[in-house]
């Protein structure tokens, strides 16, 4: 095989877009928790499930088949030898800090939607105290967000990217 | 390739579409959300016995949330002892007064204003209800 590099990361996508779970999770003092990842979304809201998360899961299901069917023929192309560039699945998990700020802009508008004020504070990673008052009552709650598992294993996947384009450009080199 | 790929998952989509109902559920998501909205507004404390040295309160738990009443402060009051209410059931607390015919005359003239700390969850919270 020529491409072994290209070849594992074109697997690791694969199996990493296979796996149906979340790659990151976030809590509002366990009223609100959302675990989602590029292909999926689960949101609890006082403790019921979301149907809507599930919708948006069904929509996000489409999108999981056409990244795993991409990636099992670029692997059939890549040990035939003629390797092709995917970067959907680099980009993702380095980009998926991100999803966060995107929860945060979401839940600045859903207690508006549902009739109360709150400012939520925007964290990245960890846990975080967060107090308000409203109506001269206060509020104190715990906000969670980290990373699972799952998504080291996206980043890691995604880290393969990099050889892997490297080793691409070393073999064009040899055939030109 | 690419174009192989997104025809599978559009006709993915389109099946699944049609076997799930996708306008249906669709409408039910809103459905609950809307509910959820109208559930917020329902507090359902209702005083289940009275007598000169305590209260007991029902709460009603609408939520698939532990509810926790942590705390009571407020004249001449005081919670006997922290209560938790389990998902969707309903649970009691008592409040211990210290001293009825002061209490009595407070409550007659709408000026007993006690202050709960509850617990939803991890979410905590202070709510002033007028006995």
């Amino acid at each position: 095989m020529r491409y072994p590099l290209t070849s594992l990361y074109y697997l690791s996508v694969i199996l990493i877009s296979a796996v149906p779970l979340p790659w990151w999770f976030y809590s509002v003092g366990g009223i609100v928790s959302v675990s989602d990842s590029p292909f999926q979304v689960l949101i609890y809201f006082m403790g019921d499930r979301l149907l809507l998360s599930d919708v948006i899961t069904f929509l996000l299901t489409g999108f999981r088949i056409y990244v795993i069917f991409v990636a099992i023929g670029y692997l059939l192309e890549t040990m035939r030898g003629n390797p092709k560039i995917y970067s959907t699945m680099f980009w993702f998990p380095v980009l998926y800090v991100l999803d966060p700020v995107i929860i945060y802009v979401v839940f600045l508008f859903l207690p508006k939607l549902l009739g109360f004020p709150a400012n939520y504070p925007l964290l990245i990673w960890g846990e975080e105290t967060f107090t308000s008052s409203y109506m001269g009552n206060q509020i104190r709650a715990e906000v969670m967000s980290y990373p699972t598992i799952m998504y080291w294993a996206a980043l890691a996947s995604a880290v393969l990217y990099i050889p892997s384009r490297l080793e691409m450009r070393k073999n064009r080199k040899v055939m030109k | 390739m690419k174009l192989a790929a997104s025809l599978l998952a559009v006709a993915f989509l389109i099946a699944a579409a049609v076997e799930l109902n996708l306008r249906e559920s669709l409408g039910e998501s809103v459905q609950q959300i809307l509910s959820l909205r109208q559930s917020l507004k329902n507090p359902s404390l209702k005083t289940v016995s009275e007598t000169a040295s305590n209260i007991t309160f029902s709460l009603q738990n609408p939520y698939n949330l532990t509810i926790y009443v942590y705390s009571v402060t407020g004249p001449y009051v005081s919670l006997e002892r922290p209560s938790v209410i389990p998902p969707l059931q309903n649970g009691t607390f008592t409040l211990k007064i210290t001293n009825f015919s002061a209490f009595e005359s407070l409550a007659k003239s709408r000026e007993e204003n006690i202050t709960l700390l509850i617990g939803l969850a991890q979410f905590n919270f202070t709510v002033e209800v007028n006995l």
